[in-house]
């Protein structure tokens, strides 16, 4: 067998499906078996029902797995195919989980290279295979490159080259030990070995975002008892979703509805209002509602604004609010005010309003939005990260970046820093196309001047 | 034995080799070795391995390369070794796979003994002609034409005429033709190579201005000494002292000193341009021929002229210069880092700002060349030309710089123009076998736009390369090859047990601590508490071990890299398969794949431009065909 990588892929489509399936190829498959199914030797063409639990020991799901003998499979190799429950989240955990592993995501074509290499496809078949997988690699390269046109491919050339500049540093006092270079001021490196961890995590941060954006964002609703939560939730739905009452402590678990604002798709979620309580059923009501503003990105902070500030609902929240934004909504503008604004903790932006009034909704959204602008779309949506592979390069990358900061530190030898600089340059070359030892040097020669 | 001197077509020479310099002197010896029956053409006995640049071996990526061939059995290390006047060990305060051994040398006591060595090999016939044109018949180069109006028949042909092709030299606006300062030019030969099919380029490369000592104020100068314990480029471990002293021993060779004294080591001296040198410059600049677009040629980005120093990195706080003595006796010193093709009003002019020097002599004048080169792309892994049979090409032809560049390919040219003509199977280098590996490969598979230097960079193992490990890296090639003696190949199989079992042994050993002594070295610290039989081991087999056991994890790293692209090397691509009209190889791959015409997948997928999708269905035609 020539290849000896074990490769993964989702069979089925990407999103939302009843059943979703993972091919796993290679000779790790019976490893794999026994690791995260406890299935030591299983039987082929057999399906077993079992949990799939990570690395960490965490249950992900419980799924249907069928094992292939060598020989006796698709590819010619040792397949494992596991079939999960169709949510995206499930099928990334899972070849997150693999990929730790030790396995690899597959090429375009490789399941069916593979296969013909092993004498599983006939020979007659040969060029139509060749052909199939130049295609397919050009496809690829083709909607890689519409992604990369913009500041993606631009950030992305700039890791790249940065790296290469780094790399030139070390390699000049190594190879030209006699000429004029003075030593690498370690701070200044480190410097610039964190000014390259910093983008490298924002663009893997923005994979993240571009999940969001396909998921939805959550948003709640958060308040003391009363405040008016439901009314403007129910302003917001334009519908009469919640139950409304003047009785504080009405809603006492919580509701959610998608809605889509300008583009972006919601979940908006209506809570239980927070306070100290003694009625147990009122206490795990609110505990949700803590619970929720974990889960989310935005939160909406509604107040009354004829009531001071109510310290001690602050003092219960103000935790888990601290890394989120937040609007904050005075509500009952109607009435009279007695909300002191000086009070107000850490904020996007605040607004004043009545669910009496019609325009509630329109201003509420119109806050939204801006949010949403600036917080997604200006700021990311040009800078997101295409695909799995792409992620797991810079993955990589950032890992051994972070590697060669600590090398650096250390004080290591230079030969020992670039050899592991170098494994930097091939995840990001993996992405955006290679730059080699020609460039390296094209780099030395700029920055020194090398003549003994 | 040597037959002496015939021009009989029916009884060819096995190879004869065209040049004397450091590429012609290791692949005559090398052939030799190998069996054959040698004839070295020169155009003048008195250049033999003549070092035309810099009067020193070794440096930086160089110096790993001497020890390699020496490991190879060839001369260039112990040539070094008994002619040197200065040792140093560069980057000696980094790790040991960037440590390398350099040497200034006796420059006419390195040629001296280098030509008493071809002199006293049985296998070789040297003669003073220069080769004015080659013989074909049909696709094939069966001997060389001189000026003499000699012919001389061979199975296999070298040409190592390094910068001698359509020479010419540049001293401001004054032109010469002639490869060196001095000698001739090489005419003939180009036109036969392109009417042949063989592409040539043109390169330049320049030489600064030697002074007389006794003009020189060395009180101004700062003094570089050698090292007290030189790092010598050839194994003594292994060769018996008759290996050692072959020419001393046999010939009439004098120079038997062997330099283990540090106090009989000369030393070179450093100093710095001045402003006034950058006016000077800036001011003439008008009259460098590199400036006037005189010279078309690409020159070399690591060793530039003075005058692109100032133009592209400004006067900065001077430039660094070394003076190098180039032998015990003369007077003669080389300025190193001062190469300039400026007049020679304005070298003197130039030379005088600089402190030290403001009284200097200057005894040969600075000069560029320009010549011809054949693009290394048009050659097979043994260096054999892909487009004329039995011809091979080795050193600055090739359009590398250097002489250990040169003396590695001229010995892999001359074991394989030797094998081919005795109709053995020939010897591939591999990139992950060493740096004459990398230098070979990157020469046939990528070429090269300026002369091409070995950089430790080039090298995507090098921490594998120490030039320590020269030896035990080269045992499975040298088995079942005459290229060194059975004795000295059974003491490195020796050394190799040797340092395997001391590895297993600091690796079960355990010390009070609990820790075993693998684990302590790699701590780093003291090493004294080591068992005094180790101790009492060989310097080099004594670092190999500890450098082993230090570095194990980068080394296993570099182990596992290797095997990544085993798969891809151990697929050969048959000579003659066709490229055109592959159904997925796209076409711009499919013109470079039939330019170069790599041996194995691994090579293919080496050369630029031609990606991974091109290599899958070069792997399913291939095994196609395999099947």
């Amino acid at each position: 067998m020539i290849e000896q990588e074990t490769i993964i892929s989702l069979a089925t489509k990407a999103g939302e499906s009843a059943i979703g399936l993972i091919r796993v190829s290679g000779n790790l498959c019976r490893k794999l078996s026994k690791d995260i199914f406890r299935v030591p030797s299983p039987t082929p063409r057999k399906s077993n029902l079992r949990n799939y639990v990570s690395v960490e020991g965490k249950l992900i799901d419980r799924v249907l797995f069928v094992f292939f003998d060598n020989g006796k499979s698709y590819t010619g190799e040792e397949i494992i195919e596991i079939a999960f429950h169709g949510n995206p989240l499930i099928a990334d955990q899972i070849l997150n989980d693999l990929l730790r592993r030790n396995c690899r995501l597959a090429l375009p074509g490789e399941y069916t290279k593979r296969a013909f290499l092993n004498g599983k496809i006939d020979l007659s078949q040969a060029e139509s295979v060749a052909q199939l997988i130049s295609a397919k690699s050009e496809v690829e390269l083709e909607i890689a490159n519409n992604h990369l046109l913009g500041n993606l491919s631009k950030t992305l050339k700039e890791i790249q080259s940065k790296v290469l500049n780094l790399q030139a540093r070390f390699e000049a006092s190594i190879d030209f030990p006699e000429d004029d270079i003075s030593d690498q001021d370690k701070d200044k490196i480190l410097e610039i070995i964190d000014a390259i961890m910093l983008t490298v995590s924002n663009l893997l941060e923005s994979e993240n975002i571009s999940r969001l954006l396909a998921n939805g964002i959550k948003i709640s609703l958060i308040g003391p008892p009363n405040v008016g939560k439901s009314s403007i939730f129910n302003k917001l739905l334009y519908e009469d979703r919640a139950l409304v009452d003047r009785e504080p402590g009405t809603t006492r678990d919580y509701l959610s509805k998608e809605i889509v604002i300008n583009g972006f798709n919601i979940e908006i979620f209506d809570t239980a209002g927070i306070r100290n309580s003694n009625n147990n059923i009122e206490a795990l009501g609110i505990q949700k509602s803590v619970d929720l503003i974990k889960d989310s990105k935005i939160i909406l902070l509604i107040l009354d604004s004829s009531l001071p500030y109510p310290t001690s609902f602050f003092e219960q929240i103000k935790d888990e609010c601290k890394d989120r934004d937040t609007i904050i909504i005075q509500n009952k503008s109607d009435l009279t005010r007695s909300l002191n604004i000086e009070d107000f903790p850490n904020y996007f932006s605040t607004i004043q309003t009545s669910t009496l009034n019609q325009d509630c909704a329109e201003i509420i959204q119109k806050e939204l939005q801006s949010l949403l602008d600036q917080k997604y779309k200006n700021n990311h949506t040009n800078d997101i990260v295409v695909n799995k592979r792409q992620h797991n390069h810079l993955y990589k990358a950032y890992k051994s970046l972070k590697e060669v900061r600590q090398l650096v530190t250390e004080a290591i030898n230079e030969e020992i820093i670039l050899q592991e600089l170098k494994l930097t340059l091939q995840e990001i070359n993996s992405i955006i196309g290679i730059k080699d030892n020609e460039d390296m040097l094209t780099e030395l020669f700029k920055n020194f001047c090398i003549g003994k | 034995m040597n037959l002496g001197l015939r021009t009989n077509k029916d009884f060819p020479y096995d190879v004869i080799v065209c040049g004397g310099g450091h590429a012609g002197c290791e692949a005559a010896l090398a052939a030799s070795r190998v069996g054959a029956d040698v004839l070295m053409l020169t155009g003048n006995l008195d250049t033999i391995a003549q070092m035309s640049c810099n009067p020193a071996i070794g440096g930086q990526a160089k110096g790993q390369i001497v020890r390699e061939i020496d490991a190879l059995g060839g001369e260039m290390g112990l040539n070094t070794d008994h002619t040197a006047i200065q040792f140093k060990l560069l980057n000696s305060s980094k790790g040991p796979a960037v440590q390398a051994p350099r040497a200034q040398c006796d420059k006419k006591a390195y040629q001296l003994r280098m030509k008493h060595v071809i002199e006293l090999n049985p296998k070789v016939s040297i003669f003073q002609s220069l080769v004015t044109g080659l013989i074909f018949k049909k696709e094939k180069c069966i001997g060389v034409k001189t000026n003499l109006g000699l012919c001389f028949y061979g199975r296999s042909i070298v040409v190592t005429t390094g910068t001698f092709l359509r020479a010419l030299m540049h001293v401001g606006q004054e032109t010469s033709a002639g490869g060196r300062l001095g000698d001739h030019v090489a005419t003939g030969l180009s036109a036969d190579f392109i009417n042949a099919g063989i592409k040539l380029e043109r390169f330049k490369t320049g030489t600064p201005p030697r002074l007389l000592g006794r003009s020189i104020d060395f009180d101004k100068t700062e003094t570089q000494y050698g090292d007290e314990n030189p790092t010598k480029f050839a194994f003594y471990d292994t060769r018996t002292e008759e290996e050692v002293f072959h020419v001393e021993q046999k010939g009439r060779w004098f120079h038997v000193e062997q330099n283990d004294n540090s106090l009989n080591q000369i030393h070179c001296r450093t100093t710095r341009t001045t402003k006034e040198t950058a006016q000077i410059i800036n001011d003439n600049l008008h009259l460098s021929p590199l400036y006037k677009g005189d010279i078309s040629g690409t020159g070399p980005r690591y060793c530039p002229s003075i005058e692109d120093k100032i133009v592209r990195f400004g006067d900065k706080d001077g430039h660094k210069i070394y003076l190098e003595p180039e032998g015990k006796n003369t007077d003669e010193w080389y300025i190193n880092g001062l190469s300039t093709s400026l007049p020679f009003e304005v070298q003197n002019n130039v030379v005088h700002t600089i402190p030290g020097l403001e009284n200097a002599i200057i005894i040969r004048p600075a000069y560029a060349v320009e010549y011809d080169y054949a693009l290394p792309t048009q050659l097979s892994q043994t260096l054999e030309s892909l487009k004329v049979e039995s011809l091979f090409f080795a050193g600055q032809i090739n359009g590398t710089s250097g002489y250990e560049e040169a003396a590695a390919q001229g010995l892999v040219a001359g074991i394989n123009s030797a094998k081919k003509a005795l109709g053995e199977e020939q010897i591939i280098f591999r990139r992950d076998e060493g740096y004459i590996g990398v230098l070979i490969d990157d020469l046939v598979t990528k070429g090269t736009t300026e002369p091409y230097r070995m950089f430790t960079s080039r090298a995507e193992y090098r921490l594998l390369f120490n030039h320590g490990s020269s030896e035990i890296r080269y045992i499975s090639k040298l088995k079942n090859t005459s290229l060194i003696s059975n004795t000295r190949l059974s003491a490195i199989e020796q050394k190799c047990q040797t340092i395997h079992s001391w590895i297993e042994k600091f690796n079960k050993l355990r010390m009070s601590n609990g820790s075993t002594i693998s684990e302590e070295l790699k701590r780093g610290g003291d090493t004294d508490f080591l068992p005094d039989e180790f101790n009492g081991l060989h310097h080099e087999t004594k670092s190999e071990i500890l450098y082993r056991v230090k570095y194990e994890g980068y080394l296993k790293r570099e182990l596992k890299n290797i095997k990544k692209f085993e798969s891809l090397e151990n697929i050969q691509i048959p000579k003659l398969f066709s490229y055109e009209n592959i159904p997925g190889l796209r076409k711009e791959s499919g013109e470079k794949l039939s330019l170069i015409r790599p041996e194995t997948l691994a090579q293919a997928n080496r050369i630029s431009g031609v990606n991974p999708s091109d290599i899958s269905v070069l792997m399913i035609l291939l095994s196609k065909i395999r099947k």
